[in-house]
C-alpha cells in the first residue's frame, strides 16, 4: 500500500513538474508569432552595416508601431521590430564592397529573422538583471520556422542598457527625428496589415 | 605688338601668378583625405563633435579599460562595430555629406556627433 502511494505521489509530482516545465518552455520566444509577409507589410527604417561580421541588418517595424508613435513616450503595445540579417557582398579580397555612399550591399541570402515584440505583462519570468519589461525576443528562419533552441536571453542583456529608448537601439532614434517620423508615418499609411 | 622691357616683365609676372593661383585651387580640389582620431577614454568620445570632409577616415580607438561599441543609429548612416577591445581601432570612411550620431551600445550616455561636409 505504501509503495503504491509512493508511486502515485511520484507520478503526480512528475506530472506537475512536466506541466510546469511545459509552461516555462512556452513562456518566452513562443509568444511571438512569425510576421508572415513582413517585407511588404512592415515599414523599413534603415540598414545597419555590421563591420564586426560583414553582414547587413535590414530593419523593419510593424505599421501600427509607426502610426501610433509619440515622441517622448514608450512605444505602443504590440510594437514589433524586426531585423533581417544578410551577408554583405564581398570583393576578391574578402572585404565588404561599398556603394557610392560608402554602404555595404546586401546579398539576397537571408541568414535569419530576429524579432522583438512588446506586450503588456510580458517578460516577467526573467531575472530583473536581464529583463526588458514587456519585451520578448524570438528568432526565425525566413520561411517562418522558429529556431527553438536559440537562447534569447543575450538579446535581452544587450538591449538592457537601452531602457531610456524603450529597449531599442535604432527605432526610437529614427522616429525621434520629426522628418523621418513624418516620412515613415506616410509609408505606414500605405501598408495594409 | 611686341612686348619689351617692363611690359614683358609684367606679363610674365601676371602669367606666373595666374598659374600659381590655378595650381593652388587645383591642390585644394584634390585635397588628400585626412584621418581623424577619436578616443574613447572614460566611456566618452573625444572629441564629441567630430568634423570631417567626404572621403576622410574617422579612426575610433578604444583607449579605455573596457569594451566599447561604435554604432550609428541615424537613418542613412547606420553602422555598427561591436566589441571594440582596449587598444583596437575601427576606421570608418565617410562618403556621404550630412550629420549623424555615434553611440556605444553598452554605455547609454556615450555619444558623439559627426558632421561631414563636401
Amino acid at each position: 500500500m505504501k509503495a503504491r502511494t509512493a508511486v502515485l505521489t511520484t507520478a503526480a509530482a512528475l506530472a506537475v513538474a512536466i506541466s510546469l516545465g511545459v509552461t516555462v518552455a512556452s513562456a518566452g520566444p513562443e509568444k511571438i508569432e512569425y510576421p508572415k509577409g513582413y517585407q511588404s507589410k512592415f515599414v523599413s527604417f534603415g540598414q545597419i552595416d555590421r563591420y564586426e561580421n560583414a553582414t547587413v541588418r535590414i530593419l523593419y517595424a510593424s505599421p501600427e508601431a509607426v502610426t501610433n508613435y509619440k515622441l517622448g513616450q514608450k512605444l505602443p503595445d504590440g510594437t514589433m521590430l524586426l531585423i533581417e540579417a544578410r551577408p554583405a557582398k564581398k570583393g576578391a579580397d574578402g572585404k565588404p564592397l561599398l556603394d557610392a555612399n560608402g554602404r555595404f550591399m546586401p546579398e539576397d541570402q537571408i541568414l535569419g529573422v530576429f524579432v522583438q515584440q512588446k506586450r503588456k505583462g510580458w517578460a516577467t519570468e526573467y531575472p530583473e538583471n536581464i529583463r526588458n519589461p514587456d519585451w520578448e525576443y524570438a528568432v526565425f528562419d525566413i520561411d517562418g520556422t522558429r529556431r527553438a533552441n536559440v537562447n534569447t536571453q543575450p538579446c535581452m542583456s544587450c538591449h538592457k542598457p537601452r531602457a531610456t529608448d524603450d529597449y531599442t537601439f535604432v527605432f526610437n532614434r529614427v522616429m525621434a527625428d520629426s522628418k523621418n517620423a513624418a516620412d515613415m508615418k506616410t509609408m505606414a499609411g500605405k501598408k495594409k496589415m | 605688338m611686341l612686348l619689351g622691357g617692363k611690359a614683358l616683365y609684367r606679363a610674365a609676372l601676371a602669367a606666373a601668378l595666374s598659374a600659381g593661383v590655378a595650381l593652388g585651387l587645383g591642390a585644394d580640389f584634390a585635397r588628400a583625405a585626412s584621418e581623424i582620431k577619436v578616443g574613447m577614454g572614460g566611456a566618452a568620445y573625444a572629441p564629441k563633435a567630430i568634423k570631417a570632409k567626404v572621403g576622410d577616415t574617422i579612426a575610433f580607438t578604444n583607449d579605455d579599460f573596457t569594451d566599447h561599441w561604435v554604432y550609428v543609429p541615424t537613418l542613412g548612416y547606420q553602422v555598427s562595430r561591436a566589441g571594440l577591445k582596449q587598444g583596437e581601432t575601427f576606421k570608418l570612411v565617410v562618403a556621404k555629406p550630412g550629420s549623424f550620431d555615434v553611440g556605444c551600445a553598452v554605455h547609454a550616455n556615450m555619444w558623439a556627433t559627426v558632421t561631414v561636409e563636401r
